[in-house]
Parts: C-alpha cells; structure tokens; sequence
C-alpha cells in the first residue's frame, strides 16, 4: 500500500508484536511499548509534582501531621494490601498470556479489576467517614491535597479498570488473540498505579 | 520452564512487597524521631517502588531508550523541587531549627 510518493503507509510497529510487546524494531520496541512508557514519564510528571509540593508544604505546617491522624490507617493499610493483590494478579494474567493459556488469563483479569473495585470501594468507604467528620477539601491544606491526590489516583485505577475491562470481555468472546500484547502493556500501566499508591500511603498516612 | 521461573519469581516479589509494607506500618508504630521515621518509611517505599519497575514492569529489560524517557521527568522534578526550596526555608525555619 504505497502512496505516489512510494512512502509504504503499512505500519512497521504495531501495539501487538509478540505476547510481551516486545518485537525486533531497530529501537527494541513496539509502539505501544513505548506509548505506555512515555504516558508514565508523563505521567511521573504529574505526581512528582503533587508529591513536592505537599512534602515542602508538609515542612511549612508541621500541624498537619495531627489531621493525618484523623485518616483511617488500617483501610489506608488494608488498600495497600488489596492494590499489591491486584498487581500480584495482574502479572499472573500476563504470564498466562505468555504460557497460552486463556483460561487463566480470563481468570486473573477478572480477580484484577475485582482488587480494584474492592479498592475503590474501601476509598469511598474512608471518603464517606472523613466527610461524616467534616473533612472536606476546603477545611485545610492538608485535606485539600489528600482529595487531590488520593482522588487523581482513584481516577487512574477507573482508567486501569475501563482498560481491564475492555481486555476482559475480548478475552470472554474468545477475540483476545490480536489483542494479547496489550494484558502486558496494561499491566506496565497498573503497576505505575500501585507505585504512585507505594508513595501516596506513607506521606498521607505514616509521616510523622 | 521459563514462565514457571517468571511465575515464581512473581510470588516471590509479592511476598517480599507485602512484608516490606507492613514493615513500612510497623515502623509508624515504633514512635521513632520524626527525622528517622520519616527517612525509615520513605526508604521502604522506595526500595517496594524499585522492586515493582524493575521485576513487575521489567524495567530492567528495557532498552536504553526508555531510560532516557525516564530521565526528561525525574530532571523537570528536581527542578521544580529546586526552585520550591528558598520559599520552603523561609517559612519552615522554625521547624528546620527543631530538627
């Protein structure tokens, strides 16, 4: 399929070369491959700098430490938990992928995007009680970042889920098979969700 | 053979994670200085945060490629953290001066 000029518009790098995304391109990678990393770089743009900015704040207003014990550490814990879960069976799916083996991989999706609705649910739960208590973005600095952020990585696993999900019903119709190399690109994906929460929980919960 | 190692050494990363943050919990608990609590937990995550790039997102068998697009966010990062720091000292002194 060439065009007048004899430029080939074929694609040479598709987003599902091989079942990890790896291919055999000059750069080593495919383009989702490297779509997926640059959305992280981007994407560690962002929470880096939520992150700066509440620590520098967080040494301005040492007081803040006495609203961070008003959070509920043990869902903040028990999320924790839950997201590493999550991530344990996402690599699952992924490695099923690798072993050809559909089964599983339909399993350890669902078990995937169940881990993240648990974790959405026991947020909605902490959101609920901090309002019952009168916390709301507007009381204070303090709660105005912990919305921002914990509601910035929320939406980041609603995202993770739709992507999930998506891969989820292909793989129940049996139509996965094009679409393979995308379970290891969204499990890169989640698990930059769990490392944004590897850091989120310490500076919310446990700073002292 | 290969995935079986792979599917192993997955666990083994899980475990390992869910040990090291329930470390990161129970060191909030031991009531340590703010400065040794707060260095101790952030060690933890950082060392959990290593471990999920390189072993679950296989990092460590990426071409240089991606390292280079890593390195364009860690550098507007530190500049951004960079510039923060004057106003950070003026107004945190009294707290900088307790530790």
């Amino acid at each position: 399929m060439d065009n007048s000029a004899g430029i080939s518009l074929t694609p040479v790098h598709t987003l599902d070369e091989g079942p990890c995304g790896h291919n055999s391109s000059p750069a080593g990678l495919t383009a989702g491959r490297l779509g997926v990393w640059a959305l992280i770089s981007s994407e560690i743009v962002l929470f880096a700098g939520l992150f700066g900015s509440f620590i520098l704040m967080r040494m301005i207003h040492p007081e803040w430490a006495e609203e961070a014990r008003h959070l509920n550490l043990a869902a903040g814990t028990l999320n924790s938990l839950v997201l590493l879960v999550s991530n344990f069976f996402m690599m699952k799916a992924s490695t099923s992928v690798k072993e050809g083996q559909p089964e599983d991989v339909k399993k350890f999706l669902f078990l995937t995007m169940l881990m993240g609705v648990v974790f959405l649910g026991i947020k909605a739960y902490e959101y609920t009680n901090e309002f019952a208590h009168g916390e709301f973005p507007s009381s204070l600095g303090f709660w105005s970042f912990y919305f921002l952020m914990t509601g910035i990585h929320a939406t980041h696993i609603i995202g993770g889920l739709v992507a999930l999900g998506i891969l989820w019903v292909k793989a129940m119709k049996g139509t996965l098979g094009p679409m393979k190399g995308r379970v290891a690109l969204t499990g890169i994906y989640w698990s930059f969700v769990e490392v944004v929460w590897i850091f989120l929980f310490p500076m919310l919960y446990l700073l002292a | 053979m290969e995935s079986k190692t792979s599917s192993s050494n997955h666990t083994a990363i899980f475990s390992a994670l869910v040990v090291l943050a329930l470390c990161g919990v129970g060191i909030f608990f031991l009531h340590l200085p703010v400065v040794l609590n707060n260095l101790a937990i952030f060690a933890v995550a950082i060392v959990m945060a290593g471990l999920v790039f390189f072993q679950y997102m296989d990092l460590k068998s990426e071409g240089k490629l991606i390292y280079w697009i890593m390195v364009i966010p860690m550098v507007l990062f530190a500049i951004l953290f960079v510039l923060f720091i004057p106003d950070v000292c003026h107004y945190s002194i009294d707290f900088l001066k307790g530790l």
